[in-house]
Protein backbone atom coordinates (compact mmCIF):
# COMPACT_ATOMS: atom_id res chain seq x y z
CA UNK A 1 0.00 0.00 0.00
CA UNK A 2 2.03 3.00 -1.30
CA UNK A 3 0.99 6.11 0.75
CA UNK A 4 1.53 9.74 -0.32
CA UNK A 5 1.53 10.51 3.17
CA UNK A 6 -0.31 8.57 5.68
CA UNK A 7 0.16 4.73 6.43
CA UNK A 8 -2.94 2.79 6.09
CA UNK A 9 -4.30 1.31 9.69
CA UNK A 10 -4.77 -2.32 9.98
CA UNK A 11 -8.04 -3.01 8.83
CA UNK A 12 -8.59 0.49 7.31
CA UNK A 13 -8.49 -0.77 3.67
CA UNK A 14 -11.07 -3.15 4.21
CA UNK A 15 -13.72 -0.85 5.27
CA UNK A 16 -11.71 1.96 2.88
CA UNK A 17 -12.72 -1.14 0.20
CA UNK A 18 -16.43 -1.33 0.90
CA UNK A 19 -17.22 2.13 1.03
CA UNK A 20 -15.90 2.72 -2.09
CA UNK A 21 -18.00 -0.11 -3.35
CA UNK A 22 -21.34 1.50 -1.81
CA UNK A 23 -21.99 3.38 -4.55
CA UNK A 24 -22.04 0.65 -7.09
CA UNK A 25 -19.84 -1.56 -9.05
CA UNK A 26 -16.51 -1.34 -9.78
CA UNK A 27 -13.53 -2.69 -11.16
CA UNK A 28 -10.27 -3.10 -9.30
CA UNK A 29 -8.35 -0.02 -10.51
CA UNK A 30 -11.98 1.66 -10.43
CA UNK A 31 -11.99 0.79 -6.90
CA UNK A 32 -8.41 2.41 -6.02
CA UNK A 33 -9.32 5.35 -7.78
CA UNK A 34 -12.56 6.18 -5.94
CA UNK A 35 -10.85 5.79 -2.24
CA UNK A 36 -8.10 8.42 -3.71
CA UNK A 37 -11.22 10.57 -4.65
CA UNK A 38 -12.83 10.08 -1.77
CA UNK A 39 -9.58 10.48 1.16
CA UNK A 40 -8.43 13.00 -1.02
CA UNK A 41 -5.51 11.47 -2.32
CA UNK A 42 -4.50 10.79 1.28
CA UNK A 43 -4.69 6.81 0.77
CA UNK A 44 -3.73 5.74 -2.81
CA UNK A 45 -3.81 1.80 -2.95
CA UNK A 46 -1.60 -0.14 -4.87
CA UNK A 47 -2.69 -3.08 -6.62
CA UNK A 48 -0.32 -5.36 -4.68
CA UNK A 49 -2.66 -4.38 -0.99
CA UNK A 50 -5.99 -4.09 -3.02
CA UNK A 51 -6.34 -7.48 -5.15
CA UNK A 52 -5.32 -9.88 -2.03
CA UNK A 53 -8.18 -7.36 -0.07
CA UNK A 54 -10.59 -7.49 -2.96
CA UNK A 55 -10.20 -11.25 -3.27
CA UNK A 56 -10.32 -11.41 0.88
CA UNK A 57 -13.89 -9.93 1.08
CA UNK A 58 -15.09 -11.75 -1.92
CA UNK A 59 -14.06 -15.28 0.01
CA UNK A 60 -15.52 -13.87 3.39
CA UNK A 61 -18.98 -13.38 1.19
CA UNK A 62 -18.66 -9.41 1.51
CA UNK A 63 -18.21 -8.94 -2.55
CA UNK A 64 -19.56 -10.51 -5.19
CA UNK A 65 -17.25 -10.32 -8.64
CA UNK A 66 -18.73 -10.50 -12.56
CA UNK A 67 -16.90 -10.28 -15.88
CA UNK A 68 -18.29 -7.01 -17.75
CA UNK A 69 -17.28 -5.09 -20.73
CA UNK A 70 -15.24 -1.90 -19.34
CA UNK A 71 -14.54 1.74 -20.73
CA UNK A 72 -12.15 0.55 -23.53
CA UNK A 73 -13.74 -2.58 -24.99
CA UNK A 74 -11.72 -4.87 -22.11
CA UNK A 75 -13.29 -7.20 -20.29
CA UNK A 76 -12.72 -6.36 -16.62
CA UNK A 77 -13.80 -7.98 -13.34
CA UNK A 78 -16.68 -6.08 -11.43
CA UNK A 79 -17.27 -5.98 -7.72
CA UNK A 80 -20.15 -5.02 -5.64
CA UNK A 81 -21.11 -5.44 -2.23
CA UNK A 82 -23.33 -9.05 -1.44
CA UNK A 83 -26.16 -8.07 0.98
CA UNK A 84 -23.56 -9.15 4.09
CA UNK A 85 -20.94 -7.02 3.24
CA UNK A 86 -23.67 -3.86 3.42
CA UNK A 87 -24.32 -5.05 6.56
CA UNK A 88 -20.49 -5.30 6.88
CA UNK A 89 -19.98 -1.95 6.27
CA UNK A 90 -22.50 -0.62 8.51
CA UNK A 91 -21.05 -2.41 11.35
CA UNK A 92 -17.44 -1.55 10.63
CA UNK A 93 -18.54 2.19 10.65
CA UNK A 94 -19.71 2.79 13.64
CA UNK A 95 -17.15 0.80 14.45
CA UNK A 96 -14.49 2.63 13.54
CA UNK A 97 -16.69 5.99 14.57
CA UNK A 98 -16.73 4.43 17.99
CA UNK A 99 -12.89 4.41 18.37
CA UNK A 100 -12.68 7.64 16.15
CA UNK A 101 -14.53 9.51 19.07
CA UNK A 102 -12.68 7.55 21.95
CA UNK A 103 -9.16 8.09 20.71
CA UNK A 104 -9.78 11.88 19.73
CA UNK A 105 -11.27 12.32 23.19
CA UNK A 106 -7.86 10.43 25.22
CA UNK A 107 -5.59 12.90 22.41
CA UNK A 108 -7.43 16.07 23.93
CA UNK A 109 -7.52 14.55 27.25
CA UNK A 110 -5.32 17.00 29.53
CA UNK B 1 -15.81 -13.84 8.89
CA UNK B 2 -18.71 -16.25 7.80
CA UNK B 3 -17.36 -19.86 7.85
CA UNK B 4 -19.58 -21.14 5.55
CA UNK B 5 -18.09 -18.54 2.68
CA UNK B 6 -14.83 -19.79 3.70
CA UNK B 7 -15.27 -23.54 3.38
CA UNK B 8 -16.68 -23.14 -0.02
CA UNK B 9 -13.87 -20.64 -0.97
CA UNK B 10 -11.03 -23.36 0.10
CA UNK B 11 -12.99 -25.78 -1.88
CA UNK B 12 -13.19 -23.82 -4.84
CA UNK B 13 -9.57 -22.96 -4.82
CA UNK B 14 -8.42 -26.05 -4.12
CA UNK B 15 -10.77 -28.23 -7.17
CA UNK B 16 -10.54 -25.35 -9.58
CA UNK B 17 -7.32 -24.34 -8.92
CA UNK B 18 -6.40 -23.75 -12.73
CA UNK B 19 -9.79 -21.55 -13.57
CA UNK B 20 -9.15 -19.57 -10.88
CA UNK B 21 -5.79 -18.78 -11.45
CA UNK B 22 -6.44 -18.21 -14.98
CA UNK B 23 -9.36 -15.43 -13.86
CA UNK B 24 -6.53 -13.63 -11.66
CA UNK B 25 -4.17 -13.73 -14.15
CA UNK B 26 -6.50 -12.24 -16.79
CA UNK B 27 -7.87 -9.77 -13.64
CA UNK B 28 -4.32 -8.04 -12.84
CA UNK B 29 -3.16 -8.13 -17.08
CA UNK B 30 -6.85 -6.36 -17.93
CA UNK B 31 -6.03 -3.50 -14.89
CA UNK B 32 -2.24 -3.14 -15.99
CA UNK B 33 -4.06 -3.05 -19.57
CA UNK B 34 -6.07 -0.55 -18.85
CA UNK B 35 -4.01 2.19 -17.35
CA UNK B 36 -1.71 1.03 -20.19
CA UNK B 37 -4.10 2.38 -22.67
CA UNK B 38 -4.75 5.64 -20.39
CA UNK B 39 -0.92 6.37 -20.60
CA UNK B 40 -0.83 5.51 -24.53
CA UNK B 41 -3.93 7.84 -25.09
CA UNK B 42 -2.24 10.59 -23.31
CA UNK B 43 0.47 10.92 -25.64
CA UNK B 44 3.32 8.23 -24.03
CA UNK B 45 4.83 5.56 -26.58
CA UNK B 46 3.58 1.96 -25.33
CA UNK B 47 7.13 0.61 -24.47
CA UNK B 48 7.27 3.74 -22.41
CA UNK B 49 3.78 3.07 -20.78
CA UNK B 50 4.30 -0.23 -20.31
CA UNK B 51 7.26 0.65 -17.98
CA UNK B 52 5.94 3.39 -16.15
CA UNK B 53 3.03 1.15 -14.80
CA UNK B 54 5.19 -1.67 -13.71
CA UNK B 55 7.38 0.72 -11.85
CA UNK B 56 3.67 2.41 -10.34
CA UNK B 57 2.09 -0.93 -9.62
CA UNK B 58 4.80 -3.71 -9.23
CA UNK B 59 5.09 -6.49 -11.99
CA UNK B 60 1.94 -8.91 -12.44
CA UNK B 61 3.51 -12.18 -11.21
CA UNK B 62 3.95 -10.46 -8.08
CA UNK B 63 0.39 -8.88 -7.76
CA UNK B 64 -0.80 -12.30 -8.75
CA UNK B 65 1.71 -14.24 -5.83
CA UNK B 66 0.26 -11.52 -3.40
CA UNK B 67 -3.36 -12.43 -3.85
CA UNK B 68 -2.59 -16.07 -4.13
CA UNK B 69 -0.95 -15.67 -0.60
CA UNK B 70 -4.51 -14.79 1.32
CA UNK B 71 -6.84 -17.19 -0.28
CA UNK B 72 -8.26 -19.64 1.69
CA UNK B 73 -6.11 -22.75 1.25
CA UNK B 74 -2.96 -20.87 0.63
CA UNK B 75 -1.46 -23.19 3.54
CA UNK B 76 -2.49 -26.54 2.18
CA UNK B 77 -1.22 -24.79 -1.44
CA UNK B 78 2.22 -24.44 0.30
CA UNK B 79 2.46 -27.58 1.97
CA UNK B 80 1.49 -28.97 -1.15
CA UNK B 81 4.05 -27.38 -3.28
CA UNK B 82 7.28 -27.99 -0.08
CA UNK B 83 6.27 -31.78 -0.56
CA UNK B 84 6.78 -31.59 -4.01
CA UNK B 85 9.89 -30.23 -3.71
CA UNK B 86 11.12 -32.36 -1.12
CA UNK B 87 10.07 -35.41 -3.61
CA UNK B 88 12.24 -33.94 -6.74
CA UNK B 89 15.80 -33.19 -4.09
CA UNK B 90 15.42 -36.65 -2.66
CA UNK B 91 14.66 -37.50 -6.37
CA UNK B 92 17.90 -35.81 -7.57
CA UNK B 93 20.15 -37.39 -4.65
CA UNK B 94 19.46 -40.93 -4.45
CA UNK B 95 22.24 -41.45 -2.07
CA UNK B 96 20.63 -38.98 0.22
CA UNK B 97 17.55 -40.60 0.20
CA UNK B 98 18.38 -43.30 1.03
CA UNK B 99 20.48 -42.61 3.75
CA UNK B 100 18.12 -40.30 5.41
CA UNK B 101 15.44 -43.19 4.89
CA UNK B 102 17.90 -45.72 6.76
CA UNK B 103 18.17 -43.43 9.27
CA UNK B 104 14.41 -42.43 9.95
CA UNK B 105 13.98 -46.89 10.15
CA UNK B 106 16.88 -47.05 12.38
CA UNK B 107 16.18 -44.67 14.87
CA UNK B 108 11.93 -45.72 14.98
CA UNK B 109 12.85 -49.22 14.84
CA UNK B 110 14.99 -48.85 17.93
CA UNK B 111 12.71 -46.73 19.75
CA UNK B 112 9.64 -49.08 18.90
CA UNK B 113 11.61 -51.96 20.35
CA UNK B 114 12.91 -49.99 23.70
CA UNK B 115 9.79 -48.61 24.16
CA UNK B 116 7.87 -52.07 24.12
CA UNK B 117 10.07 -53.21 26.55
CA UNK B 118 10.01 -50.56 28.50
CA UNK B 119 6.23 -50.78 28.27
CA UNK B 120 5.45 -54.31 29.67
CA UNK B 121 8.64 -54.27 32.47
CA UNK B 122 7.24 -51.16 33.95
CA UNK B 123 4.54 -49.43 32.90
CA UNK B 124 1.97 -52.62 32.64
CA UNK B 125 0.93 -54.86 35.87
CA UNK B 126 3.08 -58.40 36.03
CA UNK B 127 1.22 -61.36 34.48
CA UNK B 128 -0.62 -62.78 36.65
CA UNK B 129 -1.62 -59.95 39.59
CA UNK B 130 -5.52 -59.29 39.09
CA UNK B 131 -5.36 -56.12 41.27
CA UNK B 132 -2.08 -54.36 40.69
CA UNK B 133 -3.16 -51.51 42.45
CA UNK B 134 -3.17 -53.65 45.72
CA UNK B 135 0.36 -54.98 45.42
CA UNK B 136 2.30 -53.89 48.53
CA UNK B 137 6.35 -53.32 48.86
CA UNK B 138 7.39 -55.05 51.90
CA UNK B 139 10.66 -54.36 53.18
CA UNK B 140 12.34 -55.03 56.21
CA UNK B 141 12.72 -52.24 59.44
CA UNK B 142 14.38 -51.92 62.53
CA UNK B 143 12.61 -50.69 66.03
CA UNK B 144 10.58 -48.44 63.67
CA UNK B 145 13.38 -46.78 60.98
CA UNK B 146 13.22 -48.71 57.42
CA UNK B 147 16.10 -50.27 56.60
CA UNK B 148 18.89 -48.46 55.58
CA UNK B 149 19.04 -49.73 52.15
CA UNK B 150 16.29 -50.78 49.95
CA UNK B 151 16.54 -53.64 48.24
CA UNK B 152 13.93 -55.29 45.74
CA UNK B 153 13.16 -58.64 44.04
CA UNK B 154 11.56 -59.74 40.56
CA UNK B 155 7.67 -60.33 40.77
CA UNK B 156 8.40 -63.74 39.93
CA UNK B 157 10.88 -64.95 42.45
CA UNK B 158 8.29 -63.62 45.30
CA UNK B 159 5.63 -65.72 43.21
CA UNK B 160 7.31 -68.86 42.79
CA UNK B 161 9.57 -68.71 46.40
CA UNK B 162 7.58 -67.16 48.73
CA UNK B 163 4.30 -68.85 49.11
CA UNK B 164 4.56 -68.21 52.41
CA UNK B 165 4.50 -64.15 52.64
CA UNK B 166 1.73 -64.53 49.83
CA UNK B 167 -0.35 -66.67 52.26
CA UNK B 168 0.32 -64.06 55.28
CA UNK B 169 -0.65 -61.06 53.25
CA UNK B 170 -4.30 -62.78 53.12
CA UNK B 171 -4.22 -63.89 49.39
CA UNK B 172 -2.66 -60.88 47.89
CA UNK B 173 -0.17 -60.74 45.90
CA UNK B 174 3.44 -59.61 46.89
CA UNK B 175 6.16 -57.95 45.71
CA UNK B 176 8.61 -58.05 48.64
CA UNK B 177 12.14 -57.73 50.04
CA UNK B 178 13.09 -61.10 51.45
CA UNK B 179 12.11 -61.55 54.91
CA UNK B 180 14.38 -64.03 56.61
Amino acid sequence: MAKRGTALLQGTLDLLILKALATGELHGLGVSRRIEQITRGTFVVRPGSLFPALHRLEEAGWLASTWQPSENNRRAKYYALTRAGRKRLSDETSEWNRIALAMARALEAS
Amino acid sequence: MPLMHRVFSLWRNLVHRDRIDRDLDEEVRATFALVVDEKIAAGMQPDDARRVVTLEMGRVEVVKEQVRDIRAGAFADTVLKDLRYGARLLQRNPVFAVTATLSLAIGIAANTTIFTIANALLFRAPAGVSQPDRLVDISRAEEGKAFPYNFTTSYPYVASDEPEARRRWNGRSAEAGRVD
